[in-house]
């Protein structure tokens, strides 16, 4: 009961604020709603680059704190082999995965009878690169330095981090998206 | 762990990552495709839009959170197997606990988010959040579980492979759960 109670008790609001913070993203959405019911390969996409960079704050944050709980972590902080290591191994699988995401909703879009044209691949691919590249960067940077100051903190940074990683993923996913969108399309 | 070849030697942990990945972002996909069923139904729920990225990230975070609390446990080793009681149960409560609170608030908010933005009254939109999230922790919190210890128990890192899991399941869970509690409640 004690652990049931400190992990709510380091959850909750961090938990809500993160929730309110993506759905806050979501009025992005709704402001290019008229463009998305148009644009299928972007409705596809969605999900798929909002957890995959979700993803990236989970295990970064996973890993590391790992790390930091086996004493493994000294020196400085971001010139560390783990997190230089960490680094090498995320951005070449992220950049693979968001030209993996982009092409297949594409060609889903295209059997459920949408059409297809290059160019439109092509901005979905742009789209879904610079929201990749941008926020896998912004994520990384959060996940070690906060983190870091979480565990000094003496606090479990598995339930502060991974809400507040996931929540910048999906704020900054639908702010990025929305904006490139409404320039791109 | 590495894997030496001939010339290279490629970390374990980026093809655990890169295969987690990948299933992640094609359970990712499949549920662009069940979003995009739910697009006619926007003009009837306003409040959708507003509320999925919000309840997407709750129940990823949850399910993360467990995962990765378990996971370290167990790497610890202050947690071996799935019949350690106290543990366990404190960590699963928690996460449904933490389910409820959060549903609620987010529901909330984004019942007054488009009823001050957008002068949309629909109070529906809080029992919707509130049964597809019940729906979606039925599946999502015992399949969290098992599936860390049981990856740990096989070698695996669940530090790697249950973050992008938990996502692509719970992306899945979710929007099901929501198109099966708007079919029920409208």
């Amino acid at each position: 009961m004690k652990l049931m109670s400190k992990i709510i008790r380091e959850s909750w609001k961090v938990l809500i604020i993160a929730s309110i913070l993506s759905s806050i993203g979501g009025l992005g959405l709704k402001s290019i709603q008229d463009k998305l019911v148009l644009l299928v390969p972007l409705i596809i996409v969605l999900p798929a680059l909002n957890g995959m960079i979700g993803n990236f704050g989970i295990i970064i944050t996973a890993k590391f704190t790992t790390t930091l709980f086996e004493g493994k972590i000294k020196g400085r902080l971001l010139k560390t082999y783990f997190v230089r290591h960490l680094f090498k191994e995320i951005m070449p699988i992220a950049l693979v995965a968001a030209i993996y995401i982009s092409l297949l909703s594409c060609f889903i879009a295209y059997f459920k009878g949408y059409g297809f044209e290059w160019i439109s691949l092509g901005k979905v691919l742009l789209i879904t690169l610079i929201s990749t590249i941008t926020l896998v960067l912004i994520i990384f940077l959060i996940a070690i330095v906060y983190g870091y100051h979480v565990y000094k903190n003496n606090e479990d940074p598995d339930d502060v981090l991974i809400p507040i990683t996931t929540a910048i993923a999906d704020l900054g996913t639908m702010v990025i998206f929305s904006l490139s969108v409404y320039l791109i399309f | 762990m590495k894997i030496l070849g001939k010339h290279k030697k490629i970390d374990m942990d980026f093809w655990e990552i890169f295969t987690a990945e990948f299933i992640s972002v094609t359970g990712g996909i499949i549920a662009g495709v069940l979003l995009s069923l739910l697009m006619n139904k926007l003009e009837l729920i306003p409040a959708l839009l507003v509320l999925l990225p919000g309840f997407l990230e709750m129940r990823g975070n949850i399910a993360g959170s467990l995962a990765s609390r378990l996971g370290t446990d167990l790497h610890i080793k202050k947690l071996y197997k799935l019949k350690d009681g106290s543990i366990l149960r404190d960590n699963v409560l928690s996460s449904v606990i933490l389910g409820i609170i959060v549903t609620l608030s987010l529901g909330f908010f984004a019942y007054l988010l488009t009823y001050f933005l957008f002068g949309i009254n629909n109070i529906n939109i809080i029992f919707i959040a509130l049964i597809a999230s019940i729906l979606a922790m039925t599946f999502e919190i015992p399949l969290t579980v098992i599936t860390t210890f049981w990856l740990f128990k096989k070698g695996y890192d669940p530090d790697d492979i249950m973050g992008p899991y938990v996502t692509a399941v719970g992306d899945v869970v979710s929007i099901l759960a929501i198109v099966i509690t708007i079919n029920l409640i409208i």
